[in-house]
């Protein structure tokens, strides 16, 4: 016998019954109920320690990228996810969207912003890889002002309304705040192993 | 059977007694385990960031008391979603199968070096030693299990592993294998673990990771980190293996999206851990990163057991730490007098309900029954009364002839008879009386001081 049928079979085996069937929950009893998302994300992603900044079309997003790196006293190499390296980025800036080559700043947009926690949901794919929001130092993250839902609930909503539940993409990551640990001696230090930045950019559109 | 009991005499929970002794007269150790307190007041702010705490303990509990009753029709459901996305899926009933899967992923994908994120179910099955006389190397990446695994010592606390070291002791550490200056400074100790594990991420050919949910509708594992080396351990290496047991499987994301909310409030005190990650099967094509295989083990060794056995409950665990955070009996023994993986409340019940009575059979007394556990519990698991069944089960097992017996049967008899019981105490009121000193307190009895008056005096009776 197999370890699998001999586990299942075990389970089939003992009937339980511990739950309640006619449970439901109610998810507005439990988030708080704030009215305006937008500024909502912005408060929590500034509790997650996030700088958060707004700007309204393209030139200004190379403005605000100029001054991190530059307040940063980082180079102009940035690690930009495919999906976005044909916007308008400032010549001014060494783009690469291929092999992470130590950068220190990776550029991203995200799937969505969640307001309740000011988290940042990312989907992977062939043109939003993983490693470019967490390999660099720094993280710069695009996220437009209508991809803002409320709760982590409404983003997985938003995801399934293109995707089949039992076909997902390899990867779905909600980030909130640069890393961090608190290992030794219960003291909170920023950036362990990911970014030691982020840096939320919120636009109008992209 | 049990591979990480055999070796240290300190990772062994039958060696309770003596260990604890030793960790009470531990004055560099309280100072460190005093400081894990602040981790009940900044709790009690992170729970206020939900409208109604309690009602969100409620739903966490049913969603795991559901998903318990149905582990069955989940886990199938669950696999069959997985391998539709390209996972591996692999079952194992006892410690040497997980360790022996793993080798076999390992050998043949020819891996040399192995990074490792927080994964609780590999230290119950002593990989680390496994793969290390198999001349693999591992390498742990959460700054916590990073530093015990250097000094070689078992964790202390699920959730902050190294939380009985001081920065003098990870500094010393630290200056002996990174070869760096000393330095007390917990920032530039953090930075240096950065710079020297970051390249261990990039080297590695294998990746294991633990799971703290599995989501049956999508055959999804979801992992919560905050350093980000869960992230890295699951992005990098070309191989990734998740070990996770059956019990931690769930429906669907509305029920990930409410435990998250409970989980790390309750864990480390935050709205909601840094990075969520949620795996679902193997790189795709054309992908720039993640793993060219994903395997998922499913542990069963005990849990069938324990939830056909009255301390089911405690498979409603969540790993948060919350009950040892809380426990009056953690905050003055530190974690590693309970022997095994699990400290606290809730390793004091899972331990003794996996190992069995007579290994870790005296852990169930590592308790006040003050309920502070229980009340913080984010799945309403009753951990005093789980650990009063398993004290009872205990005596009942234990040899007629037992000291502790023989005291406990008679006790029960006088506590049952009030005539006699009101004679006890009128003794025991005398001799008090007549033991007492000046300030009114009794030191001793007859000069012995034994029991309650090592530590303690009782007041002279009126």
């Amino acid at each position: 016998m197999s370890a699998r049928s001999n586990i299942l079979k075990k389970l089939k085996n003992i009937k339980l019954s511990h739950g309640k069937k006619d449970f439901k929950i109610d998810v507005k009893k439990i988030v708080p109920n704030f009215k305006n998302s937008e500024t909502f994300f912005r408060a929590k992603s500034i509790e997650n320690n996030c700088i958060v900044e707004t700007a309204k079309n393209i030139d200004e997003i190379n403005e605000k990228i100029l001054n991190f790196i530059q307040a940063n006293n980082y180079s102009s190499d940035l690690f930009v996810w495919p999906s976005i390296k044909t916007l308008n980025f400032s010549p001014k800036f060494k783009i690469n969207s291929k092999k992470y080559n130590n950068e220190k700043v990776g550029v991203t947009s995200c799937f969505c912003g969640i307001a309740e926690t000011g988290s940042l949901m990312f989907v992977s794919s062939e043109a939003t890889p993983m490693s470019q929001s967490l390999l660099p130092e720094s993280h710069i993250a695009i996220v437009r002002r209508g991809d803002i839902v409320r709760t982590m609930e409404d983003g997985f909503n938003k995801y399934f309304v293109e995707k089949s539940i039992d076909r997902l993409d390899r990867q779905i990551c909600f980030i909130s705040g640069p890393s961090r640990t608190a290992d030794i001696e219960l003291t909170m230090v920023i950036g362990v192993h990911g970014p030691k930045r982020l840096l939320t950019l919120i636009v109008d559109d992209l | 059977m049990i591979p990480c009991l055999k070796k240290k005499m300190l990772f062994n929970p039958s060696n309770f007694k003596k260990n604890y002794n030793k960790n009470i007269n531990n004055p560099g150790l309280k100072k460190s385990l005093f400081r894990s307190r602040k981790i009940v007041d900044s709790r009690k702010i992170a729970i206020k960031s939900v409208s109604d705490f309690e009602l969100l303990r409620n739903y966490s509990s049913e969603i795991k008391n559901n998903s318990i009753s149905n582990l069955y029709e989940l886990l199938i459901n669950w696999e069959k979603n997985a391998k539709k996305n390209g996972t591996i899926v692999h079952w194992a009933e006892n410690y040497e199968d997980v360790n022996k899967i793993i080798y076999k992923i390992a050998k043949k994908n020819k891996v040399k070096n192995v990074i490792k994120s927080k994964s609780m179910l590999t230290e119950e099955s002593g990989l680390n030693n496994y793969l290390k006389k198999k001349k693999i190397k591992v390498t742990e990446t959460d700054l916590g299990e990073y530093i015990i695994q250097n000094s070689n010592e078992p964790p202390s606390h699920i959730i902050a592993p190294a939380i009985h070291k001081s920065k003098e002791e990870v500094s010393e550490l630290f200056s002996r294998i990174h070869k760096q200056k000393i330095t007390n400074n917990i920032e530039e100790l953090t930075q240096q673990a950065r710079e020297n594990i970051r390249p261990h991420f990039f080297n590695a050919d294998m990746g294991i990771t633990g799971a703290n949910f599995l989501i049956s509708d999508s055959g999804s594992t979801v992992i919560v980190t905050n350093e980000g080396n869960g992230r890295m351990t699951n992005t990098l290496p070309k191989v990734h293996v998740a070990v996770t047991s059956i019990e931690k499987c769930i429906s669907n994301f509305e029920e990930l999206s409410l435990m998250l909310r409970v989980l790390t409030r309750s864990a480390t005190s935050q709205n909601i851990s840094n990075y969520i990650s949620i795996t679902t099967g193997k790189k795709k094509q054309k992908e720039l990163d993640g793993p060219k295989e994903f395997h998922v083990i499913l542990m069963d060794v005990g849990r069938t057991k324990i939830l056909e056995s009255d301390t089911w409950e405690i498979l409603k665990c969540i790993r948060c730490g919350a009950c040892m955070n809380h426990c009056p009996v953690y905050h003055t023994i530190g974690g590693h007098p309970y022997g095994w993986v699990y400290p606290g409340p809730m390793g004091a019940i899972l331990n003794s309900s996996l190992l069995g009575n007579k290994i870790a059979g005296d852990l169930p007394y590592a308790s006040t029954l003050c309920n502070q556990c229980g009340v913080v519990c984010p799945v309403k698991i009753p951990l005093p009364e789980l650990m009063v069944k398993l004290r009872n089960k205990k005596f009942k097992s234990m040899n007629i002839f037992k000291f502790e017996k023989i005291i406990l049967t008679f006790w029960s008899f006088i506590s049952k008879n009030p005539s006699i019981f009101n004679f006890f105490v009128s003794i025991t009121r005398k001799i008090l009386k007549l033991q007492a000193n000046k300030k009114n307190y009794t030191p001793s009895i007859f000069g012995l001081k034994f029991g309650w008056f090592i530590k303690r005096f009782l007041p002279k009776p009126k």
